[in-house]
């Protein structure tokens, strides 16, 4: 079957200017980011099959190679690795249930509805994406621990109660705060396929006498299904191998999960090497997992004109009145964001504001100091970890969204064999499926040898960034483009438009949300990352998430909850100017 | 028309971060997270009474003009560092904030690619080995040249014991008071303690009290423990966080000397004076391939020194338990509690059972 480009090409346009942006631009800028794409992908994935085979004990994969199942057996052979795993899927299973859920609802109220202050809200919810995991997981414990925790001891007394009545170190209560701390990124990558819905779809059911739920159930919601799949997918491979959340309340509630186990393979106590064949024989586990996920997802998107939601016909998202559900809506949201943002960041200013931890009382308030913010606002390195910081995230941030909406682009309209784009597809998914050390220590190995001098800069941190989020950013990117119509792009090309210039003035001011969405999205995580970064920094790369990092283990938790706070400050002020431009983009309000 | 001037913007945008990190890539090296020093000042002799040996060592240093440290917390740096520049002027050190598992793996992966980035290192002394078998330390006679007592000196002339963290039951003063303080390792099985102990997840303190308890005792010791339902906290920070706030009455994990400086902040922190206690040893030297050698050695004898280790105790560091003991060492030597440092040839079963500890810490119910 012809591509549009090569008809268009055949077309007779005498008496039209025709733009000369021959075909192979396309098809060369295509094989660029498809080669670009398999570098960064080829050296993690290599590291991890490399480890998991032919890592012996107490050597680095690099220092020996003998080829050997012994990490299989190991990490398969462990007794409770059914239980692990058994432990690894609810924990998936639940804390997706609760993130997409409550993402989906908050994504129709604030694109879809009259919700007042949507931009201050929008912002708000995503203020949790600053706070580094662990941090959020230990604000959490002071919030619900059986004993101590601030929300416990509000409601004990209302039932006469000695303990409890929530905790936080079960299974249960390790499901709510990953699902909860999925929200904001669900919602990031859900509320753009919202934002561009044709509402004629709504209207039309609505004239046909359907209800508002039925319209969700029955037009909305399948609608919005690559979108959504892209978001299951993506957080069933993050919940599997996120470990921050699970290692602080999972300890205690004895429920260990595959993501705890890699990173006790490599974080071993004193006077071992990391285990990197373990930790990357249980990554493999991971990656076909992951593999499977995507061929679903393809599977399920094979159609993929099914899913515009962006047609050549005019639109103007339309807003739904909340009418009497607007109080109800309104408790909702703000419920959520006093517990879900408030909480955990007041926790988290507290704790910057004395030495030690002090539980919130009269005398807690009358100890409170600001010599923290004071010893940070005096590091003499401050004013470089602030350079670094800002420019590897907006680096980041910005590479990875151009690779990433140049992928979507091939995956959903590339001009290749659908086997060919299927492929790109899910090589671009593999990094999210690599344990993180497994990346760093593969970016070490590499550009210590290389040519050019990488290693120990900013670039190298930037690579690693990319490397991680590119799974994250395809997600996105592809389902963005699967909502816009080809008729469009169609469109231009036939008019004798170039395709760089199609892209350029009609697929990119179409994808501005999802793009700018995926950039903070990218630019937050990139800020607060810590498993790839501190393998990889230097004495003049010191950014953020390290100095938190080093404050912390060295146990100035007054300073590391400093730098949390200006985090969330500076990353809410992003959120803010971001959501501004998007909609200001869209006409929306 | 606003689109389009919104995309022409990201579009300088992106094309300014590019040439940032063109500009960024040509950058390497290190930079000190420490006050710089005063480089105007001309270099003089070393102040106080040293040999012609070093002497000469430090006139080479001089040439070098720095010295690169490897640091568990820069924090605790700012008194050594003006110690060694008094003693030493005209030597800059730059140091570099890295836990000591980054750092070995970073040494070994730089060794590999023929380069060495760092002069002196500050690691675990289990640590050492790794990179004593793949030839990556340098041996030298600390004792002739340095005056070096031998019994800083360990693995042949290649590591010099600097400090130390010691790990006894630590507890919350407002939740164990007077009678209640352990004063036996097995009161933690006490019942009345069961669903209130914190245990931290690697178990540091349990494979160097097996050198006393033995590797049978010692497993038991811990499975009997985890009957109690302990809370089980990853790191040494959260672990004193959670005795601090109440979240645990009594555990072991936090660190004496971390709970000591809080204590004097006015937190309900105390330790128990129970024995025998298990030590983690910190130990420093110089690589073979080290950038700057001489600067290296001036810095790590001075980290070893008399000076260097009163300076570090200053600075908030560690402990010192030695034979010129610090404050938390004098207390422990008056109670009569044995302390337990490790040893390489013991390291066979305290690696088992360190692996086994592990395990149960980290296992379902």
């Amino acid at each position: 079957m012809r591509h549009i480009h090569e008809i268009s090409a055949t077309l007779d346009t005498s008496g039209y200017k025709r733009e000369k942006t021959p075909i192979s631009l396309m098809k060369l800028v295509s094989c660029l980011v498809i080669l670009l794409t398999c570098y960064i992908v080829i050296t993690p994935l290599f590291m991890l099959l490399y480890s998991s085979v032919g890592s012996a004990k107490g050597k680095l994969p690099f220092e020996s190679f003998s080829f050997s199942l012994a990490n299989y057996a190991e990490a398969l052979g462990n007794p409770a690795f059914l239980k692990i795993v058994m432990n690894s899927l609810y924990f998936t299973a639940g804390s997706m249930a609760i993130g997409i859920s409550l993402a989906v609802v908050l994504a129709w109220i604030l694109e879809r509805t009259d919700m007042p202050g949507k931009t201050v809200i929008y912002g708000l919810i995503m203020i949790p994406m600053a706070i580094p995991n662990m941090i959020y997981a230990i604000s959490w414990t002071q919030l619900m621990d059986s004993k101590i925790g601030m929300l416990n001891q509000l409601i004990r007394p209302l039932f006469g109660l000695e303990t409890g009545p929530f905790s936080i170190y079960t299974l249960g209560g390790m499901i709510f705060v990953q699902g909860i701390h999925m929200v904001p990124t669900a919602l990031l990558m859900i509320a753009a396929t919202f934002a561009t819905m044709d509402p004629t779809l709504e209207e039309q059911s609505a004239l046909c006498g359907k209800g508002m739920m039925t319209t969700i159930r029955r037009i909305s919601l399948p609608i919005l299904k690559p979108s959504l799949l892209a978001a299951i997918i993506y957080f069933a491979v993050v919940a599997m191998e996120t470990f921050e959340i699970p290692a602080t309340l999972g300890l205690t509630a004895r429920t260990p999960v595959l993501a705890t186990q890699i990173y006790w393979a490599t974080h071993p106590a004193s006077g071992k090497l990391p285990d990197y064949g373990v930790a990357s024989a249980l990554g493999v586990i991971l990656l076909v997992f992951a593999l499977v996920l995507i061929s679903i997802y393809q599977r399920s998107t094979r159609n993929a004109e099914k899913y515009t939601t962006i047609t050549g016909k005019a639109y103007r998202p339309k807003q739904l009145e909340l009418g009497k559900w607007k109080p109800a809506a309104f408790i909702f949201v703000w419920l959520f964001i006093i517990l879900t943002v408030f909480a955990p960041f007041l926790t988290l200013l507290w704790t910057s504001l004395h030495e030690f931890y002090v539980p919130f009382s009269w005398t807690g308030l009358q100890s409170v100091s600001a010599n923290a913010y004071r010893a940070v606002l005096q590091r003499p390195d401050l004013p470089m970890v602030a350079w670094n910081t800002v420019l590897m995230t907006v680096a980041s941030g910005m590479l990875t969204v151009l690779m990433a909406t140049l992928i979507g682009w091939i995956v959903v309209r590339g001009p290749f064999s659908r086997r060919t784009r299927q492929l790109v597809d899910a090589v671009s998914f593999i990094p999210q499926a690599v344990p993180a050390v497994v990346i760093g220590l593969s970016l070490m190995f590499l550009y210590i040898r290389f040519p050019l001098p990488i290693y120990g800069t900013i670039v190298i941190l930037i690579i690693g960034m990319i490397t991680k989020y590119l799974a994250f950013g395809s997600r996105t990117m592809i389902s963005a483009q699967l909502q816009i119509s080809k008729e469009l792009e169609e469109a231009s090309l036939i008019s004798g438009a170039s395709w760089s210039r199609t892209m350029r003035k009609v697929l990119m001011p179409l994808l501005t949300p999802a793009i700018l969405n995926c950039f903070i999205w990218i630019a937050v995580h990139a800020m607060r990352e810590l498993s790839i970064v501190i393998m990889l920094y230097s004495p003049k790369t010191l950014v953020l998430s390290t100095t938190v990092w080093n404050l912390w283990e060295g146990g100035w938790t007054a300073e590391a909850s400093v730098l949390g706070v200006f985090m969330i400050v500076l990353l809410g002020l992003l959120f803010f100017g971001g959501q501004v431009l998007v909609r200001r983009l869209t006409g929306t309000r | 028309m606003k689109q389009t001037g919104a995309h022409r913007k990201i579009g300088v945008f992106f094309l300014l971060t590019v040439l940032l990190l063109a500009a960024g890539c040509g950058s390497s090296g290190s930079s000190s997270a420490v006050p710089n020093q005063d480089q105007a000042t001309a270099p003089a002799a070393p102040a106080g009474d040293v040999s012609d040996a070093v002497q000469q060592i430090y006139e080479a240093a001089k040439k070098e003009g720095k010295v690169i440290y490897w640091t568990t917390d820069d924090k605790e740096l700012e008194k050594i560092i003006e110690g060694f520049s008094k003693k030493f002027p005209g030597i800059k050190v730059e140091s570099f904030e890295i836990q000591p598992q980054q750092a070995v793996d970073r040494i070994i992966t730089e060794a590999s690619a023929g380069q060495t980035n760092v002069d002196v290192y500050d690691l675990y002394y289990l640590d050492a080995p790794k990179l004593i078998e793949r030839d990556l330390i340098r041996s030298f006679e600390w004792n002739e040249v340095f005056g070096i007592s031998p019994d800083y000196i360990d693995y042949d002339n290649k590591a010099l014991k600097t400090w130390h963290i010691s790990l006894p039951i630590v507890y919350n003063t407002n939740l164990v008071k007077g009678d209640e303080v352990p004063k036996a390792w097995e009161d933690l099985l006490d019942p009345k303690w069961k669903g209130k102990i914190l245990l931290e997840a690697r178990g540091l303190a349990f494979p160097t009290l097996s050198y006393v308890w033995g590797e049978e005792k010692t497993l038991e010791f811990v499975a009997q423990l985890l009957k109690q339902e302990p809370m089980i906290v990853k790191g040494g920070t959260p672990s004193t966080q959670a005795i601090v706030n109440g979240q645990a009455a009594i555990g072991v994990g936090p660190y004496a000397f971390k709970a000591e400086q809080m204590k004097k902040q006015g937190a309900p922190i105390d330790w128990a004076k129970v024995g025998p206690i298990a030590l983690t040893t910190h130990i420093t030297g110089t690589l073979k391939n080290a950038p700057h050698p001489n600067a290296a050695l001036l810095f790590a004898y001075y980290l070893a020194s008399e000076e260097g280790l009163q300076d570090r105790m200053a600075g908030g560091g560690g402990e010192r338990l030695d034979a010129a003991m610090g404050p938390i060492g004098r207390t422990m030597k008056e109670h009569g509690i044995e302390l337990l440092t490790e040893q390489w040839e013991k390291e066979e079963v305290r690696q088992r059972v360190a692996e086994k500890v592990s395990e149960m810490l980290s296992s379902t119910n």
